[in-house]
């Protein structure tokens, strides 16, 4: 079911009735609990199958962490919950990937069989969730917590709810965001309709939906034209124009998700965390992960580059460990060796900044310089869209000879004006927000002046009025 | 403290209130939409909603060239690119629309019915909403209607893009390969014997029904999907019971990429249309 669908309305409007009918926790976790699996299973009701199983292994897991009164015993739990997780991600959505990189012939029968299933959604986030489960219940119970949400002992009954629901909970179910164990346990609990705050959630919903429904979709239907063989109707500079439309469609989208998880969570009491923070107005690749799909570079940095040793065993380990963390993140998004190259255009981009990172280049504050910096990032992070909208290497090599040929096509005006149109708004938003938190404070104070409301409800119109024809998050398939 | 929502709403209800009556009360004309899933529906709820012409024409991408001012006043250009025949015969017969005579192209009928759209453009409420309210119609969004402004402020018109000739060369290649395969038999006969019934619902209500084939590239005319595919329309189809319209270009057909004509032969075969489609109507 998408957010966009009118059956998600129903359903949504029927869970917060039924939601705040009862105040007690476990009332309220059961209706969410019943709400998300419906969610999960409208399309495909045998995905709940694997969702279940995959929840159970994390709540047996993450349980006897809990549970274990020895230090060797909580550790080999642990290992095992990572462990469990891992391979029912590796063996759901890297299946494919392994059998076409690593067999000689097509397999057939049963192996055929196992990889003609399709990739359950979401599979990437409930794992990662899982594994977050078991390492912070591991991480809580090694430093002597045994009062906190995620040290007490309870009931495997009373612990399986609340994995289930931590796991399942439909907002950030099938895209994120990837909140993590350790922030989500404290707020469970029972929730009061009058702590709703209805401003908030009434802005992360619009501009959530703003930015999927008008600016993400309205692209998408521009800039389908990369891929081949559309793109040899086009000349360079249209296509460079889709390009950039594919780099603003991207960012429209998750981030567009992202405000809606937030907003519909909030209904319900919860916090996500932030999942955007205007990532193309970064002046660097390590500002830029900082902004962009928060919640996953939190994750990375917390339970895989630290781990790692992170920056603290010398400047070559240091570049190794970037190139791991981000190669790891690119396959995390997609079970392709180019998601796998776009992670180390990544990687490399950091660990080259880090290279550079004492020169002039990155500590003048020289306004040309800082655009220079700002000119740099956006461009090289575009580029590696082109690995995200086409995952296929031939057709990044035909859409790389059609855009080097330049074939003197006439602009096509219509094309480049919707473009432009529909990046506006984002574009807008990112002037705005650099105007807000720098000098001259002319726009700060008129927005002050509660031109914010206004705004959202003429947002709320063109919502409804400039939808484009819904597809699908480009985060589904993840 | 919690801030008003009532700025918002506020703000939303005039915005929009403001716009749905300026689309309303301004008789703006639209061509084009801004993508063209739009297009194709803009005309096709040009037709429902203002059903002023004797014929239609339903058919696919190849017909969707042919220009609506080209075709004359008397035909309704309906056809939709990306999509079968077959879809807009079922909202032709599924909306209880009732033209004089419909002309089906033949040449992507082995394509199935596109149900998402008849239905979204059918269901509850948005086909009240596209009548009632023109804001609500494909074509009518401000973002088009601001676009169609410009472009005819700047007196820019959409040009027709023509790739090179090694470029229509290599793509009459790749359908040379496509062609090749015949369509799937059963899937054939399925999708033909749905075209029936919707045939029959508007033959039901008076109205007459011929068919043609849009002219292609000649290296593909007779290739097995073709082939088959016109095989088994005349057979469910035949000359005898329904009316069969002849279009031909005699130096060959010239196109873009094997099937899609370029302009002025475009042009030609709308004529042709338009000076044939009399004998079908029985005028």
């Amino acid at each position: 079911m998408l957010f966009t669908d009118r059956i998600f309305f129903a359903l949504l409007a029927v869970t917060f009735l039924l939601y705040y009918m009862g105040r007690s926790a476990m009332w309220q976790i059961g209706v969410l609990l019943v709400a998300s699996l419906v969610f999960y299973a409208y399309t495909q009701p045998y995905l709940l199958i694997l969702l279940g199983f995959s929840a159970l292994l994390s709540t047996v897991t993450s349980y006897q962490v809990e549970q274990a009164d020895s230090a060797l015993d909580r550790r080999a739990w642990a290992i095992a919950g990572v462990a469990v997780n891992l391979l029912v991600l590796a063996f759901f959505k890297y299946d494919r990937l392994f059998a076409a990189t690593f067999l000689a012939s097509r397999p057939s029968g049963f192996f055929a069989t196992l990889l003609a299933i399709p990739l359950p959604v979401g599979i990437s986030f409930y794992t990662f969730h899982g594994i977050s489960l078991v390492v912070d219940v591991f991480r809580t119970r090694a430093s002597g917590d045994t009062k906190g949400p995620l040290g007490q002992r309870q009931s495997f009954l009373s612990h399986s709810a609340r994995t289930f629901f931590y796991l399942t909970f439909f907002p950030q179910l099938v895209a994120g965001p990837i909140v993590k164990a350790k922030d989500f346990y404290p707020q469970m609990g029972g929730k009061a309709f009058r702590d709703i705050h209805w401003y908030g959630v009434t802005k992360a919903l619009i501009i959530g939906f703003f930015l999927k429904s008008v600016v993400a979709d309205n692209l998408a239907q521009q800039t389908f034209a990369l891929e081949p063989p559309y793109c040899y109707a086009f000349s360079s500079l249209n296509l460079a124009l889709f390009l950039f439309g594919y780099s603003i469609q991207i960012f429209s989208d998750f981030a567009g998700y992202s405000l809606i998880a937030i907003g519909l969570a909030r209904l319900f009491g919860y916090a996500l965390p932030d999942n955007f923070r205007f990532p193309y107005i970064s002046q660097t690749f390590s500002e830029f992960w900082t902004r962009w799909h928060m919640s996953l570079s939190a994750w990375l940095r917390d339970y895989v580059y630290y781990p790692l040793g992170g920056n603290r065993k010398g400047r070559y380990r240091t570049y190794v460990n970037l190139l791991l963390v981000m190669a790891l993140g690119g396959l995390w998004h997609g079970a392709g060796w180019s998601y796998a190259i776009w992670g180390l255009w990544h990687g490399t981009a950091l660990a080259v900044e880090r290279m550079f990172r004492n020169t002039r280049f990155y500590i003048s504050q020289a306004l040309w310089v800082q655009w220079l910096r700002w000119l740099l990032v956006f461009l090289v992070v575009t580029l590696g869209w082109i690995l995200f909208r086409l995952p296929d290497f031939a057709q990044v090599r035909e859409l790389a000879i059609v855009f080097w040929q330049n074939r003197h096509m006439p602009l096509a005006l219509s094309k480049s004006y919707l473009i432009f149109l529909y990046s506006f708004p984002v574009i807008a938003y990112c002037v705005l927000y650099k105007l807000r938190s720098s000098p001259p404070r002319a726009v700060a104070s008129l927005w002050s002046m509660r031109a914010e409301g206004p705004l959202l409800g003429v947002m709320l119109s063109v919502i409804i009025l400039q939808a484009g024809n819904p597809v699908p998050f480009i985060y589904f398939q993840f | 403290m919690q801030q008003p929502l009532l700025p918002i709403f506020l703000s939303a209800a005039l915005a929009f209130t403001a716009y749905v009556g300026l689309v309303q009360i301004v008789p703006f004309s639209v061509d084009y939409g801004q993508n063209q899933p739009d297009t194709n529906l803009l005309r096709v709820e040009d037709y429902l909603f203002k059903p002023d012409r004797d014929t239609v024409l339903a058919g696919s991408s190849l017909t969707f060239l042919l220009s609506p001012s080209r075709l004359g006043n008397g035909i309704a250009n309906i056809a939709m690119s990306g999509d079968s025949p077959a879809t807009d015969l079922a909202l032709l017969a599924l909306s209880g629309a009732t033209p004089k005579l419909v002309l089906v192209e033949i040449n992507q009928l082995w394509l199935s019915v596109n149900m998402s759209v008849v239905e979204s453009e059918l269901r509850f409420p948005n086909r009240q909403l596209h009548k009632g309210l023109r804001a609500f119609r494909a074509g009518y969004d401000p973002a088009n209607l601001f676009g169609r402004a410009l472009q005819a402020l700047t007196n820019k018109s959409n040009t027709e893009l023509v790739p090179p000739a090694d470029e229509v060369h290599r793509l009459v290649l790749d359908k040379q390969k496509e062609m090749a395969s015949p369509p799937d038999p059963k899937k054939l006969r399925r999708d033909l014997a749905q075209v029936a019934s919707y045939l029959q619902m508007l033959q039901a209500r008076g109205t007459k029904v011929g068919f043609y084939e849009m002219p292609i590239d000649n290296s593909l005319t007779n290739l097995p999907r073709e082939a088959v595919l016109r095989h088994e329309v005349l057979l469910k189809f035949p000359p005898g019971r329904f009316c069969w319209l002849k279009l031909s270009l005699p130096w060959g057909a010239r196109t873009i990429d094997g099937i899609h004509l370029i302009a002025e032969d475009a042009l030609s075969v709308a004529r042709q249309i338009r000076d044939q489609h009399g004998k079908c109507l029985g005028t």
